[in-house]
């Protein structure tokens, strides 16, 4: 019996539909013989770790980044980039090229042998977009840090949590719409140690050492896991498609009652069955999770097929991504793009034969130079 | 068929002659990702027609859905005008796939106010052509969309009128002279109802629930929904104008209002209707500044004690408003919320105030005024103003400075 395979795919909105072209629907990604170790998305572009370096994937194209560049933080209109003895802002479109000519957008040095977290640095954090830089009081270590669109979720070194940054949607966690200038803790987190804390567009989440899962934030699309309004009309809609004009009359519920659009307090939410969780990633408006027995859940927003689940539905409750399941697939990695999920898995028991056609749904491989491309059936 | 295929051949005549002409110029900068979609799209309209409506109607959802996260990502204040042009082109883009692919109308008419409420003028503003086009194509009853006839109005006894004492009321002044206005009521800063002013305004003759529904029924709006915007449950919905008419003032189930919105910008006919009242000339900004904001709901309608940044006119059209004022100077012994998203507003119900909660509230000399059809209310700068409507009720309000 061969080993196990470790192998990436992603669901959600590829760099082809980035740049208008209709998508291939859930990709399999093919490395170079080295295998893909880690993946940061931005929204029209990746960059991938592979055995040999960092390379940028973009529609059509894959250009290998300097052998020195170890990590990146990729936006859309900058890519930072973690070198030798320096950390590097570039223009997206260099980073593209793989071409660093000239100078970066930003530099700032480091320590010979430092290989910080990013977004974390010594002293502060960096985001990819103007003025990158952004000073921590020293007093504060942090283990991890998290971006979202307009605030920061920070990991202490006891395992607490910080949330700063704009909260008019609820995603700082301490209760209110208000936002805060400097790292605030969560304090309703107090008490329990996580190990890992992840930002979306307007939402944040974090897992215990224990294996629980809480959100907070904005609830739009259900991206928390809770009762969506929006969530339950696209819904309704998708089943009316047959009813009458007649009767435009909804019933005489007070507005909100069940729905949550606004979560300014962290909510444990429980998994179907309740797993232990072992990782947490967010997109612009979904949310992804691992449990520590390989299941991949994902709730949320998900009209560019980000959800992995085979259709274009949001969904406002954790739904475990069937695909990969019933393939003996065990999921041991995500990290979301804004409109994406990308997962790494391990097949599990007898290796099958990867190129076979698989019956639950139409896996295509991703080109590769130097290797064969099988022949690719659109996602519906 | 031929019919629709003549729909998109007037939808695609509202645009350019030549791509060249269909300058897709932004008023600043985008992320690089985004100029490809919008020139990806202009190519697919002005190739051989028709124009592939799936590509074109994904490229409308991906520049939508881009846009709409930049037009999220902070205070509506700071969000750039291109991004809001992005989000108009998203619209315009998908409009115009489902004319191309013949669907039903009312999806496309509502992309077109999507454009309008969120985004920014693009090709001299092209959404507000697009969107009369559409109108006058929809089927006369999706148009007019007539209540259902088994809906009769349930109507539970409304409270009686609220009495105001001779002494409490708010001075009326028939035709003031505008140095009369600006001597006694302008300058000092006290409110006062002025009669006579929009007689000749056609709104007046014009104006009823069936009138907005002809003129405006299938466009889409923002609604409020729940008794106070202090409410926890409150809540803004888009629907069109049937949909509110239907469900909020024909049948009263819960409250719902169209409230604070610039109705007249996204339906220049209606603005034909009013005018801006003659002394708003006394103010100093341009009149263009002024901010003009339909308010249309049913009886029962609440806005909390509140003020605002501005002078304010409020003309009543149809129905009535129960309306309680009091001075700046009273601030203190209102109890303005602390956060800053409601720091403009009280905490004390006006009809019901908690006195031991709030004492010092019985303090707060008040004015009040039952506004009636074609009287024009006069609210100082930072007046705090409480206003429950009495009727099914159409106000228009003129800020200005």
């Amino acid at each position: 019996m061969a080993a196990p395979r470790r192998c990436w795919f992603v669901f959600g909105l590829s760099a082809e539909e980035a740049a208008g072209d209709a998508g291939p629907g859930r990709q399999r990604l093919e490395p170079s013989s080295d295998g893909i170790r880690r993946v940061w998305p931005a929204w029209s572009y990746a960059v991938l770790e592979t055995g040999s370096g960092l390379e940028v994937h973009s529609a059509g194209r894959r250009q290998p980044l300097p052998e020195d560049c170890v990590a990146a933080l990729p936006s859309e209109t900058h890519a930072v980039l973690l070198r030798e003895a320096a950390v590097e802002a570039w223009p997206r479109a260099a980073a593209l090229r793989g071409e660093l000519r000239g100078q970066p957008a930003w530099s700032r040095a480091l320590p010979p042998g430092s290989r910080p977290a990013l977004p974390l640095l010594p002293d502060g954090f960096v985001a990819p977009r103007p003025p990158f830089y952004t000073a921590l009081p020293g007093a504060l270590p942090l283990r991890a840090l998290a971006l979202g669109h307009e605030h920061v979720v920070g990991l202490g070194a006891a395992g607490e949590v910080y949330g700063w940054g704009g909260g008019r949607h609820g995603q700082l966690g301490h209760g209110s719409l208000e936002s805060e200038q400097q790292p605030r803790l969560v304090e309703a987190l107090g008490g329990v140690p996580m190990r890992a804390v992840a930002a979306g567009g307007w939402h944040s989440a974090c897992v215990s050492d224990g294996g629980d899962l809480y959100v907070w934030g904005w609830n739009e699309s259900g991206q928390l896991g809770l009762p969506s309004r929006a969530v339950a009309e696209e819904q309704a809609e998708d089943e009316d498609m047959g009813a009458g004009p007649e009767d435009p009359l909804l019933p005489g519920e007070p507005p909100g009652a069940a729905f949550i659009s606004i979560q300014a307090f962290p909510a444990l939410l429980d998994l179907p069955l309740e797993p232990a969780v072992a990782a947490v990633s967010c997109g612009s408006r979904h949310t992804a999770a691992l449990t520590r027995g390989g299941e991949l859940y994902t709730w949320g927003w998900g009209k560019y097929g980000q959800l992995g689940h085979g259709d274009r539905a949001s969904c406002d409750h954790p739904r475990r991504v069937e695909q990969l399941w019933a393939e003996g697939l065990r999921a041991q990695e995500v990290v979301c793009g804004p409109w994406n999920t990308y997962v790494c898995v391990l097949q599990q028991g007898e290796a099958r034969d990867s190129h076979a056609p698989s019956t639950a749904l139409a896996l295509q491989a991703g080109t590769e130079l130097g290797s064969c491309r099988r022949e690719l059936s659109p996602h519906p | 068929m031929a019919g629709a295929s003549g729909l998109w051949a007037e939808a695609r005549a509202l645009l350019p002659g030549s791509e060249e002409e269909l300058s897709l110029a932004l008023s600043g900068e985008v992320d690089e990702c985004v100029p490809p979609l919008l020139l990806r799209a202009r190519a697919l309209l002005y190739e051989a027609a028709p124009p592939c409506e799936a590509a074109l109607r994904r490229l409308g959802d991906v520049l939508r859905d881009y846009a709409w996260e930049k037009l999220n990502a902070g205070p509506w204040r700071d969000v750039s005008k291109a991004w809001r042009q992005v989000y108009a082109y998203g619209c315009l883009f998908g409009a115009l796939a489902e004319v191309a692919a013949r669907r039903p109308l009312a999806p496309a008419a509502r992309l077109c106010d999507m454009g309008l409420l969120m985004g920014a003028s693009v090709q001299d503003n092209v959404l507000a052509r697009l969107v009369r086009l559409l109108q006058a194509h929809l089927p006369r009853a999706d148009r007019r969309g007539a209540a259902p006839s088994s809906a009769k109005r349930a109507r539970t006894e409304s409270p009686p009128a609220p009495v105001v004492r001779p002494e409490d009321t708010v001075p009326h002044e028939r035709c003031p002279s505008l140095e009369h206005f600006r001597d006694r009521y302008l300058i000092p800063q006290k409110p006062v109802v002025l009669e006579g002013i929009i007689d000749h305004w056609p709104c007046m003759k014009k104006w009823s629930v069936d009138y907005v529904r002809q003129v405006a029924g299938c466009r889409t709006v923002p609604v409020e929904l729940g008794s106070r915007y202090t409410d926890e449950e409150w809540s803004q919905k888009l629907m069109t104008v049937n949909d509110f008419i239907n469900q909020y003032i024909v049948n009263e189930n819960s409250v719902g209002y169209l409230a604070q919105h610039q109705l007249f910008d996204q339906i220049p006919e209606l603005k034909e209707d009013i005018s801006i009242p003659d002394y708003c000339c006394l103010g100093e900004g341009e009149e263009d500044d002024i901010t003009i904001n339909a308010w249309f709901g049913p009886a029962g309608t609440i806005s909390p004690l509140h003020q605002d940044p501005q002078q304010n006119f409020l003309a009543q059209v149809f129905g009535r408003k129960y309306i309680r004022l009091c001075s700046p100077q009273d601030s203190e012994n209102l109890y303005p919320h602390e956060s800053q998203l409601l720091h403009n507003t009280s905490q004390v119900d006006v009809e019901d105030p908690d006195l031991t909660k709030f004492p010092n509230f019985r303090k707060v000399a008040f004015q009040s005024c039952i506004l009636m059809p074609g009287q024009v209310l006069f609210i100082p700068v930072k007046y705090w103003h409480y206003i429950r409507s009495l009727d099914i009720s159409f106000s228009v309000s003129f800020w200005w400075s």
